[in-house]
């Protein structure tokens, strides 16, 4: 639960800080300003995307894998039947995190908002 | 994400036709993922073609090969469905799919070629086929009944449940083109990073070990989803 709370205070602590970095930019550079915080942003949204998805699948992914060992402990001689359903299940799972991956490309990539704020404020 | 090196881009350019996209139905026809889904589909025809030039009772070489995959797949099939008849119908396609997609993300190991399912636009079409057929076996096992599908158990019901199946109907196309792209895609994007990053000679031989694996295990994610599809459309309401 402690560290679960330092996370929170961390992350409060991150978004605090880039708020003030954000309107550190808009006084200093007029139109750029909002433009540098929405591709920093996007950045940090890609990274906590794959990150966030990636532990969930994680834990997935191990539950998948202690059902597969306690069958085929109970149960050598199915161990062949077990690992390839498995393996199913696992890039099931996996691909739960690629789509947040897609998203993160997406976000770097492709974003579709930066075309259109760069015609709101005029770039 | 534009590969550096593409071997039938080159020969394209050689003769002169735009190989690397672009404005234009015939720069559309000829992009680089394109190219390599018409090789694909050349190897797949090429290798039937060889697999059934001779046909003996007692096979060998090609054809032995060839009956081992497509016995295994009918079997899978009959295990699926439990009924020969279902499974007949269904096998054409999902055999053509195991076999291109194979061929198409192994494609991608090889240097100078590129894996056209690495990209969303040829995903989307192969879930388009699938997509479409399933629904299509669905009116013709069940004609006008199969929208009762669509509208749950109860009748009362179906009011909140047409809304949650026609969104689950949606995110199978979703679900099912952007599972092999965004597999594909990221296994050669860790590559390049590795490649760049970390030299060229023994970083990346782990991520293509996995790479292996993970190109069979998507074609048969893909393969099995679309059974499990269309044998959910034809089967027998409760």
């Amino acid at each position: 639960m402690k560290k679960v709370s330092l996370v929170s205070v961390l992350s409060v602590l991150m978004v605090l800080g880039f708020v003030g970095l954000a309107l550190a930019a808009d006084g200093d550079v007029e139109k750029g300003g909002h433009m540098g915080f929405l591709m920093a942003a996007s950045v940090l949204a890609a990274g906590l995307a794959v990150g966030i998805a990636a532990s969930g699948c994680g834990v997935g992914m191990g539950h998948c894998a202690k059902g597969c060992l306690d069958a085929t402990a109970r149960n050598p001689e199915l161990a062949g039947k077990f690992t390839v359903t498995m393996f199913i299940g696992l890039a099931l799972i996996e691909s739960l995190t690629i789509y947040a991956l897609v998203i993160a490309l997406i976000a770097l990539y492709a974003n579709p908002m930066l075309p259109a704020l760069k015609g709101i404020f005029g770039l | 994400m534009e590969h550096p090196l593409l071997f039938l881009s080159i020969l394209l350019d050689a003769v002169g036709l735009p190989a690397h996209g672009g404005e234009g139905l015939l720069a559309k026809l000829l992009a680089p993922h394109m190219q390599y889904s018409y090789l694909a589909m050349i190897i797949c025809i090429v290798l039937a073609k060889v697999a059934t030039s001779r046909k003996d009772m007692i096979p060998t070489g090609m054809q032995n090969v060839m009956e081992m995959f497509v016995g295994g797949l009918d079997d899978f099939l009959y295990d699926q469905t439990h009924d020969r008849k279902k499974a007949m119908i269904i096998f054409p396609m999902i055999a053509t799919f195991a076999y291109l997609i194979l061929i198409s993300n192994y494609m991608g190991l090889v240097p100078g070629f590129m894996s056209p399912t690495a990209n969303l636009n040829v995903t989307l079409g192969l879930t388009a086929v699938s997509i479409f057929t399933y629904h299509a076996l669905g009116f013709r096992f069940h004609g006008i009944k199969y929208l009762k599908h669509f509208m749950g158990p109860i009748p009362a019901m179906a009011p909140i449940m047409l809304p949650i199946e026609i969104f689950s109907h949606i995110g199978r196309i979703l679900s099912l083109s952007i599972r092999l792209f965004g597999n594909m895609v990221s296994k050669e994007i860790l590559l390049g990073l590795l490649f760049m990053l970390a030299g060229p000679y023994l970083a990346p031989l782990p991520i293509m070990i996995l790479g292996c694996l993970v190109c069979l295990i998507q074609t048969f994610i893909f393969m099995m989803l679309s059974i499990v599809y269309s044998v959910e459309a034809m089967a027998e309401e409760h």
